[in-house]
């Protein structure tokens, strides 16, 4: 049962009546309840695993403050054991399989079945959020000591337990003992994020994945241009489709009353890599920030300091080696495939040319007096920026690092030799719908963003009566129902 | 802070989403808002086809009678014949199914091994082990799968030993309770949101040749809907070395069979509607040639019954008299009766040879 499913919009219905219509101290607990229906409908058995490692957590925290002398042994005992979880179920397979393929055989084999009943959907997301936790009571920054009950939440909360947001542990939880009771800017709040996202999701990006799944799928048989098409609709799918998840999720609590952190702040209008990274998926980004590449810089520059290297070395070799790290682990956070991996190391690549060289292009713009024309260097960088996004994206969506070497030379190296420079088969699909109604859903969603329509509209929301408020409602309602594509499909991020 | 006139709409929300909690998790009441059971003025029960179901354009709208079958659990030890099928053999619409039809011709007792008290089992053998069944008297198996699930079925379930419990079992007895696909059904298939599903569908579907993705091919005429589990498995590349495996594991469960409990294996792979008709979708479509491949290398001891080469038969003497439903995915009245009389010459075979050998 996923956000873009009807049975869904039911459930969160009797959630949503029952929390309000309930005297406000038991609203903790119908989130409780209804948050492990969810989970258990979605991930059963997995549940146990979750049960253990939220006790663990829980037992951990209580530990930091009986034992202060064993605090870093507690701490990196939690994490160890959740990272253990993390590695059997996400990286076994794929750990096995590497060192197979380089002759280092392992005589374990793990069941089929084993998948098959643990499959746990949003376990990165726990993991991360648990180390987190972790952390966070570890350096004390926690206001609160959580309660078991909030604890749970924490983790189950369900708007965001299948793909993040990765919530901090100090802004979730002491929400869960204060909700905002404020009905009315809740309902009208929340539902503009529904609305927005599942026109993101149904209407948008699961029309782009007709092309881009007809073009990934026959590589060979595609044209330059089908490749280019398909390689820009996936950019706007993979955003889409998971900017509408968090704006769904981000709208869900909001109706109940919660803030969870949005997850995207128009990442396609950034004008540097860096600007980008701080605004697709900010909590990831930011956890990796905080949790990764901060210790990770400050201790290689603690040891690089012990050498005579100047401080602006020491700068650079720490900042160079701290995001390859953290953007190789980010790639494999993703999933246990090369794919991943690559394209973690092409943006940390990207990351780091784009820090080495901002001097240089600095001088540049003076030089040849492009920093007096401001719109168009903006223009460019933004253009630019999509360019090697959207590059980088070849190896998050092919099968396997070969085909996506191939889709990436087939697409640097046109051959525009052949009859049909468009060999566009989409069956018996017409290219009208296949190719040209999504560039102008692309161009629909480019102008929503760009001119904060969801904003403008609630501002027209306030400012109108009743009857005009819910015409607005239903008429979105029914034109999202007619042009959305609810054929169960998946969100792209529920695999990590 | 929450006014009266809020609470009454929220008391609304708590009421409609129940009412479709209720209809969608107990189907006894649920029954009564679904669109098929209310569409038909002549009062005879119908279901839509499956695939009909699926796409939902009144272009390839196919109504097929519905008859409810009486049960037909013949305890495993009192029976003559097994048969261990799928739906082909278990969800007929318009008749009684194959085990029931098999039992009323022959005259013996046939234990429906597939739904036998409601488990979920993936081998034959296991079956067997279940439910004890020790050699006696000489016996039949018939093991029938449809074409696109014959491949993991051969390959990897028919020879497992041991079914009893699986965490996959529980899972999936566990599930039924706790997932929402009877809701999504439930949903999608109501009188409430029928005629919105049906026209959206026509829209997309008239102007633009869009049609729901489990249809990966149609054609218009002749009316054919195809299912895209049948199409991916077709397209699908099969290494010999597999299809050896496929055939050689059959020959393994005949043996064992023969050996172990004394029954002799009937064994038939019912072809993919898409491998008889993928032609009138795609006049580029060349068949791999599975089945016979399977069928050359299987033992005469499999009596194995080659559907695909008598279809195939009919097909190219009377191409207009079709086996299958248009849109739905298995074989009709027509190709049940076929593959019926095939399996009855088997049986009468079998138990010529017992009687032969007895003498």
């Amino acid at each position: 049962m996923f956000f873009n499913t009807l049975p869904f919009i039911f459930f969160f219905g009797v959630i949503f009546s029952l929390y309000y219509l309930l005297p406000s101290r038991f609203r903790a607990n119908v989130l409780l309840v209804f948050s492990l229906i969810f989970f258990i409908s979605n991930s059963l058995l997995f549940i146990f695993v979750i049960l253990f490692l939220v006790l663990l957590d829980y037992y951990t925290i209580k530990l930091f403050n009986k034992r202060q002398s064993f605090k870093k042994t507690v701490l990196i005992f939690s994490i160890s054991v959740n990272l253990i979880f993390l590695t059997l179920f996400k990286y076994i397979n794929f750990l096995f399989t590497s060192l197979n393929s380089i002759g280092i055989n392992f005589f374990v084999n793990i069941p089929q079945t084993f998948y098959e009943v643990f499959i746990p959907l949003g376990f990165s997301f726990f993991v991360f959020k648990s180390i987190s936790l972790l952390v966070d009571s570890f350096r004390d920054t926690l206001k609160e000591k959580p309660t078991l009950r909030d604890l749970f939440l924490y983790f189950l909360f369900f708007p965001s337990v299948l793909s993040g947001p990765i919530d901090r542990p100090g802004a979730l939880l002491k929400q869960f003992g204060n909700i905002n009771d404020d009905f009315s800017n809740n309902i009208k709040t929340g539902l503009s994020f529904i609305l927005l996202g599942y026109i993101k999701k149904s209407v948008i990006a699961d029309r782009l994945s007709f092309f881009v799944d007809l073009t990934y799928g026959n590589i060979d048989n595609s044209s330059w241009l089908q490749i280019l098409v398909a390689v820009v609709f996936y950019s706007f799918q993979i955003y889409l489709d998971f900017s509408g998840y968090s704006d769904m999720a981000l709208g869900f609590a909001r109706m109940l009353g919660i803030d969870i952190m949005q997850n995207f702040e128009k990442p396609y209008f950034s004008k540097s890599i860096q600007d980008f990274w701080k605004k697709w998926h900010v909590s990831l980004s930011t956890w990796l920030r905080d949790y990764l590449f901060l210790p990770l810089a400050y201790s290689s520059t603690r040891v690089l300091y012990r050498f005579r290297i100047t401080p602006k070395s020491i700068e650079k070799f720490s900042y160079v080696y701290s995001i390859l790290i953290t953007m190789f682990l980010a790639g494999l956070w993703h999933g246990a495939n090369s794919t991943f991996v690559l394209w973690g190391l092409i943006m940390g690549v990207y990351i780091v040319l784009s820090f080495l060289t901002r001097k240089q292009r600095s001088r540049f713009k003076k030089f040849t007096g492009l920093n007096r024309h401001k719109s168009f260097v903006s223009v460019f960088q933004t253009v630019f920026l999509f360019i090697i996004v959207s590059f980088a994206w070849i190896f998050f969506r092919a099968q396997s690092a070969d085909e996506a070497v191939k889709i990436a030379s087939k697409l640097l190296f046109p051959d525009f030799g052949g009859s049909n420079l468009f060999l566009l088969n989409t069956g018996k699909v017409s290219a009208e719908f296949s190719v040209y109604y999504p560039f102008a859903l692309i161009a629909f969603i480019v102008l929503i963003e760009k001119y904060n329509l969801r904003e403008r509209i609630l501002y027209v929301f306030d400012n109108h009566g009743v009857i005009f408020r819910y015409a607005l409602i239903i008429i979105m309602i029914l034109f999202i129902l007619f042009a959305g594509n609810f054929s169960a499909n998946q969100f792209i991020y529920f695999k990590f | 802070m929450i006014n009266k006139r809020t609470k009454i709409f929220l008391g609304l929300i708590l009421l409609v989403s129940l009412f479709v909690f209720i209809n969608g998790k107990i189907p006894v009441i649920g029954r009564n808002f679904l669109y098929e059971e209310k569409d038909f003025s002549d009062g005879k029960k119908r279901m839509f086809s499956d695939l009909y179901r699926f796409c939902r354009v009144e272009y390839f709208r196919e109504e097929i009678p519905y008859v409810s079958n009486p049960g037909n659990q013949n305890f495993p030890d009192s029976s003559e014949i097994f048969v261990f099928g799928d739906s082909y053999f278990n969800t007929m619409m318009d008749t009684i199914n194959v085990p029931l039809a098999l039992q009323n011709i022959t005259g013996k007792k046939i234990c429906n091994a597939s739904e036998y008290k409601g488990m979920v089992l993936s081998s034959p053998i296991s079956f067997l082990k279940r439910n004890n069944i020790k050699p006696g008297r000489r016996r039949i198996m018939v093991v029938e799968t449809s074409e696109r699930y014959s491949y993991n079925s051969a390959l990897k379930l028919y020879l497992k030993q041991n079914d009893h419990f699986t965490f996959f079992h529980f899972k999936f007895q566990l599930s039924k309770y706790l997932r929402f696909d009877d809701l999504d059904y439930w949903l999608s298939n109501s009188v409430f949101t029928e005629m919105f599903i049906n026209r959206k569908a026509g829209f997309y579907f008239n102007n633009f040749g869009v049609i729901s993705s489990e249809i990966s091919e149609f054609s218009m005429s002749p009316k054919f809907l195809f299912y895209s589990e049948e199409t991916n498995f077709n397209n699908m590349r099969k290494p010999e070395s597999e299809i050896s495996s496929i055939s050689d594991n059959v020959n393994k469960l005949a043996e064992i069979l023969d050996r172990d409990y004394n029954m002799s294996l009937i064994y038939l792979i019912i072809p993919n509607k898409f491998t008889l008709y993928g032609k009138y979708a795609d006049s580029s479509y060349v068949y791999d040639n599975y089945i016979p491949k399977v069928y050359s290398r299987l033992n005469n001891n499999t009596n194995a019954v080659n559907l695909y080469e008598l279809y195939s038969k009919l097909k190219e003497s009377n191409p207009a008299d079709y086996l299958y439903f248009t849109s739905d995915t298995h074989f009709n009245l027509r190709g049940r009766e076929i593959a019926i009389n095939e399996i009855i010459k088997r049986i009468n075979k079998i138990y010529n040879e017992k009687q032969d050998n007895g003498k």
